[in-house]
């Protein structure tokens, strides 16, 4: 492997990263958690980290300051890191997810972080198994396919070159990158005409990260989908998540100040279904705002949401941060950092972070011989906003990560959080007042 | 029009290992176009063959298939010639 420059877009999870660490926490790491039933044979896992660094050696190189760049350079490492701890009684599954949190609440200097790591935590019969990776190695979508690849896929994944981000560039020419530029500025400018709400005021520190699990059954998932369906039609889940979310915010209580919600949001570039490409962030943003007072009426905040995001790709606003991002990776991580997350009001422009990968795919019915049995998303959130919203679907049933910082927010205001995001989504909650 | 917007679909949106054999009744939307690559179709439909589509057209009666697609554009076209 030679010297690979990040992306955009991983350039731009770089930036959150520094942003995260400066908030006191750890760093921009994720973990997708597969649980299993019975415990896999470690030499089988070890055996699969092992192919999967040859076939993919950028999975275990090391990132490096390169000029005013990154990049990642090969490291003296020919396997994933694989781990593997004992419990002696986890029947309920939250002395696992305790030991996962901990793992992603480590805190290892940029240049010693592995892109991917895979943690095997075992008790009686049962098992967690975690891909953990430094989000500059890939997206929430490339980290299924990169378990995919370890565990399911001995051929060689297809990479057809240019890949997607390095595609959409390749294609603009230097006047079209500014013109997009420009109207991603424009579109942000707007965007900043009002102050977001926050889920809470805090001046204190962020400590670590932790973790609520919300779970639906696959009839409350067929319920939701079908509500989706109905309000925000053909284009979007996603926007019926944000804004379920925003209402049940709203519910549960979030900070006075502030006039809109204002959520960003990946949007993914890869085609549809392809196996490719694994590594690397293919991905670009959006934002849903909405205005506070429109959140209080159901029917006004879906028609909003959507009618917003087909304007916005319309516009070529899905695309249209990518030049951005590429011209934000000349400056420094602190002056990107602050331009990214503040309006110029100084004030944090994301009420929540968001993403909804939708189903698995491909979903694996088993890894290194045990069946899986569910799964869930975890994430690092800068703070503020110290809140972020993870949706995943896996064999039809809707999984929801609230992920947040553990001494910001109080557990009965989370319990009230989580309860008016279930009415929301299930259109059982009272109006407003 | 049928093969142009069978070619867009599954260069940009969608992979299918054999798309030659993804027929003009064949379900889109099984075969897994989502929200965002349902808008960029439309927009490529509105480029490509200068219609207007409107938003509360987007459903599966006009869309689920090729053919409806194709159907549903070439309404468009005659309306609005």
């Amino acid at each position: 492997m030679t010297l690979q420059r990040l992306n955009p877009a991983d350039h731009f999870t770089l930036v959150l990263d520094h942003e995260i660490r400066k908030s006191g926490l750890a760093g921009n790491y994720c973990a997708l958690a597969m649980e299993l039933d019975g415990v896999p044979e470690h030499a089988e896992i070890a055996r699969c980290c092992s192919a999967f660094a040859k076939r993919f050696p950028l999975a275990v190189a090391r990132l490096s300051r390169q000029g005013r760049q990154y990049a990642w350079v090969p490291a003296d490492a020919d396997s994933l890191p694989f781990q593997v701890c004992t419990l002696d009684n986890d029947a309920d599954g939250a002395a696992g997810q305790q030991r996962l949190l901990t793992l992603v609440n480590r805190v290892v200097p940029v240049s010693a972080s592995a892109p991917f790591e895979l943690h095997l935590i075992e008790s009686a019969g049962r098992s967690l198994l975690a891909l953990c990776w430094f989000h500059p190695a890939a997206d929430a979508k490339g980290a299924e396919l990169v378990l995919h690849h370890l565990f399911n896929d001995p051929q060689p994944a297809r990479q057809p070159l240019p890949l997607p981000v390095d595609h959409l560039q390749q294609q603009w020419g230097l006047w079209r990158k500014l013109r997009l530029a420009r109207q991603a500025v424009v579109n942000i400018h707007r965007l900043d005409r009002y102050a977001s709400v926050l889920p809470l005021e805090t001046q204190s520190p962020a400590d670590r990260l932790a973790l609520k699990l919300v779970r639906y059954d696959a009839e409350q998932t067929a319920q939701i989908m079908a509500h989706a369906r109905k309000h925000t039609g053909m284009t979007g889940t996603t926007l019926y998540l944000i804004g379920c979310m925003m209402r049940a915010l709203e519910a549960a209580g979030a900070t006075p100040a502030g006039n809109a919600y204002c959520v960003p949001y990946a949007v993914n570039l890869r085609r549809r279904k392809a196996l490719f490409p694994v590594l690397g962030n293919q991905v670009s943003f959006l934002f849903a705002q909405a205005e506070r007072d429109m959140v209080h009426s159901r029917e006004l905040l879906f028609a909003h949401l959507r009618d917003q995001n087909r304007a916005a790709i319309r516009q070529g606003l899905d695309h249209a941060m990518l030049p951005l991002m590429q011209a934000g990776s000349w400056l420094a991580l602190e002056k990107y950092g602050r331009i990214v997350r503040n309006s110029p009001t100084r004030r944090e422009r994301s009420s929540f972070w968001f993403s909804y990968t939708g189903d698995m795919e491909p979903e694996p019915e088993s890894i290194a011989g045990c069946r899986v049995r569910g799964m869930y998303q975890l994430s690092q959130v800068s703070s503020p906003p110290g809140l972020g919203l993870l949706a995943s679907s896996f064999h039809g049933r809707l999984v929801l990560s609230y992920n947040y910082i553990n001494n910001q927010f109080q557990t009965d205001w989370l319990e009230r959080l989580t309860q008016a995001m279930t009415a929301e989504l299930l259109d059982l909650a009272e109006k407003f007042p | 029009m049928l093969q142009n917007l069978k070619s867009y679909i599954f260069q940009e949106l969608l992979f299918l290992e054999n798309p030659d054999d993804f027929g003009e009744d064949d379900d889109l939307l099984q075969a897994g176009l989502d929200s965002m690559s349902i808008m960029r179709l439309v927009l490529f439909i509105e480029n490509e063959y200068g219609v207007v589509l409107p938003d509360d057209e987007l459903t599966p009666e006009n869309m689920q298939t090729l053919k409806r697609l194709e159907n549903w554009i070439k309404r468009h076209r005659q309306k609005q010639t």
